[in-house]
C-alpha cells in the first residue's frame, strides 16, 4: 500500500469525480487505507451537510409582490389604450348628432338647465350658452372630435414612450 | 429534459412575458427565486436587506429580458444578475468582498475560525446548522461559490460566467473555502457532533 495520505483536494476531486479524478496510486491508496476513507467520510458529512442546507425561503407572496411592482404600468397602459374606443364611440355619437338631430339650441338648453341650480354662475353659463348657440357647431363637431382623437393618441403614445424608456413595461 | 429543450422552453416564457403575460413573469420567477435567493441570502447578511434585493434583482431582470439574446443559460444570467446586484449593496455597504484579502498571499488560519464556545456548540442541533453558521463567516465570493456547486448544482463553468472568474480560479476557491469551512467546524466542535 502506497505510504502517503491523500491530499484533501484528492479527497476534494475523488468526492467531486469519483476515482476517476484522482491518479489511479491515490485511488488504491484509498480503497485500503483506513485513515484516508476517515477523512473522506468527514468530508462527505460536510458535503451532505452543504447539500441540505436550508433557510433561504422567500415569503409566500414575493412574485405576486415583485409582479405588482412592475404590472401597474402595463395596467395603466391598458387603460389608455381604452382612450381609442371610447374616442371612437364618441366620434360615431358626433356623426350621428351631426345627421340625425336638430342642434338649435340643444346645448344651450342643456346648459342653461343647470343655471336652475347653480345661481351664482347663472349669468356666466347664460352667457356661455349663448355663446355655443352663436357658434355652427354643425361643421365644427367633426372636426373637434377628430382634433381630440388626434391629440389623446399623440400623448398617450408619447408618454407611453417616455416611460417606456424608464422601465421596460410590458410591449 | 437536455440543454436545448431547456432553452427552447426558457425562450417561450420569456417571449411570453414580453407579449404582457404577468402568469408567465410569476412562473419565471417561481422558476428562479431559489436560485435568487441562495445568492442573496449567502451574500447579504443584513435579513432586512435581503427581501428587497431579491425584489429588485427581478425588476432588473423583468427589464433586461427584451435584451436577453440567449447566449448564456438563462440560469445564468439570472445568477450573474442576482451576484452583482449583491457586490453594488456590499459595495455601498462598505464591506470588504474576498479580493480585499489578496489571493496569493491568502492563508486558511489567517481567515480561520474562532475558538470553540461550548455555548455555541449547545445551540447548534446539526451537521446543516453548524455548517450554516459558519458559512456565514466566510468571505462572500466562497459563500456563493459554495452555494451554487452544492445547492444549485452547477458546474465550474456556470459558476465562472456568473462571477466571471477564470473556471480554474472557481475551482481552487471551492476546494479552500471546504477547506476552511471543515477545519473551522473542526476547531468547534468534537468529531461526534459532525461526522457521525
Amino acid at each position: 500500500m502506497e505510504l502517503n495520505h491523500l491530499t484533501e483536494d484528492q479527497i476534494q476531486e475523488y468526492l467531486d469525480g469519483g476515482a476517476k479524478r484522482i491518479e489511479q496510486g491515490a485511488a488504491e491508496h484509498l480503497a485500503a487505507c483506513p485513515v484516508c476513507r476517515a477523512a473522506v467520510a468527514e468530508y462527505r458529512a460536510l458535503y451532505q451537510g452543504l447539500t441540505d442546507d436550508t433557510g433561504f425561503d422567500l415569503p409566500p407572496d414575493f412574485a405576486a409582490s415583485v409582479i405588482r411592482q412592475v404590472v401597474p404600468a402595463a395596467q395603466s397602459r391598458s387603460r389608455f389604450l381604452l382612450i381609442y374606443p371610447i374616442a371612437a364611440a364618441l366620434l360615431a355619437a358626433a356623426f350621428g348628432l351631426y345627421f340625425f338631430v336638430d342642434l338649435a339650441g340643444f346645448y344651450g338648453r342643456i346648459i342653461g338647465s343647470f343655471s336652475l341650480f347653480a345661481g351664482f354662475e347663472d349669468a356666466v353659463v347664460r352667457s356661455l350658452a349663448a355663446l355655443l348657440d352663436g357658434l355652427n357647431l354643425k361643421g365644427n363637431l367633426v372636426v373637434a372630435s377628430g382634433a381630440i382623437l388626434l391629440v389623446f393618441a399623440v400623448l398617450e403614445r408619447l408618454f407611453f414612450n417616455l416611460r417606456r424608456g424608464k422601465v421596460m413595461f410590458f410591449a | 429534459m437536455d440543454r436545448d429543450e431547456g432553452m427552447d422552453d426558457d425562450r417561450a416564457l420569456i417571449e411570453k412575458i414580453l407579449v404582457g403575460d404577468s402568469g408567465a413573469f410569476a412562473e419565471f420567477i417561481a422558476q428562479y427565486q431559489r436560485l435568487v435567493s441562495h445568492i442573496v441570502f449567502r451574500m447579504i447578511d443584513n435579513t432586512t436587506d435581503r427581501e428587497d434585493i431579491c425584489q429588485d434583482v427581478f425588476i432588473g431582470l423583468f427589464r433586461g429580458l427584451k435584451d436577453f439574446r440567449f447566449e448564456s443559460k438563462v440560469s445564468t444570467w439570472v445568477g450573474r444578475v442576482a451576484y452583482y446586484r449583491c457586490i453594488n449593496h456590499l459595495e455601498k455597504m462598505k464591506t470588504p468582498l474576498f479580493g480585499d484579502l489578496g489571493d496569493e498571499d491568502w492563508n486558511l488560519d489567517d481567515v480561520a475560525g474562532s475558538a470553540p464556545r461550548p455555548d455555541d456548540v449547545a445551540e447548534s442541533r446539526d451537521v446543516s446548522a453548524r455548517v450554516r453558521e459558519e458559512i456565514g463567516k466566510l468571505p462572500e465570493q466562497f459563500r456563493v461559490i459554495l452555494t451554487l456547486y452544492h445547492l444549485d448544482q452547477m458546474s465550474y463553468h456556470e459558476i465562472a460566467e456568473i462571477m466571471k472568474l477564470p473556471e480554474g480560479t472557481v475551482k481552487s476557491h471551492l476546494f479552500r473555502a471546504r477547506k476552511l469551512l471543515k477545519r473551522r467546524l473542526a476547531a468547534r466542535y468534537r468529531p461526534e457532533e459532525l461526522w457521525n
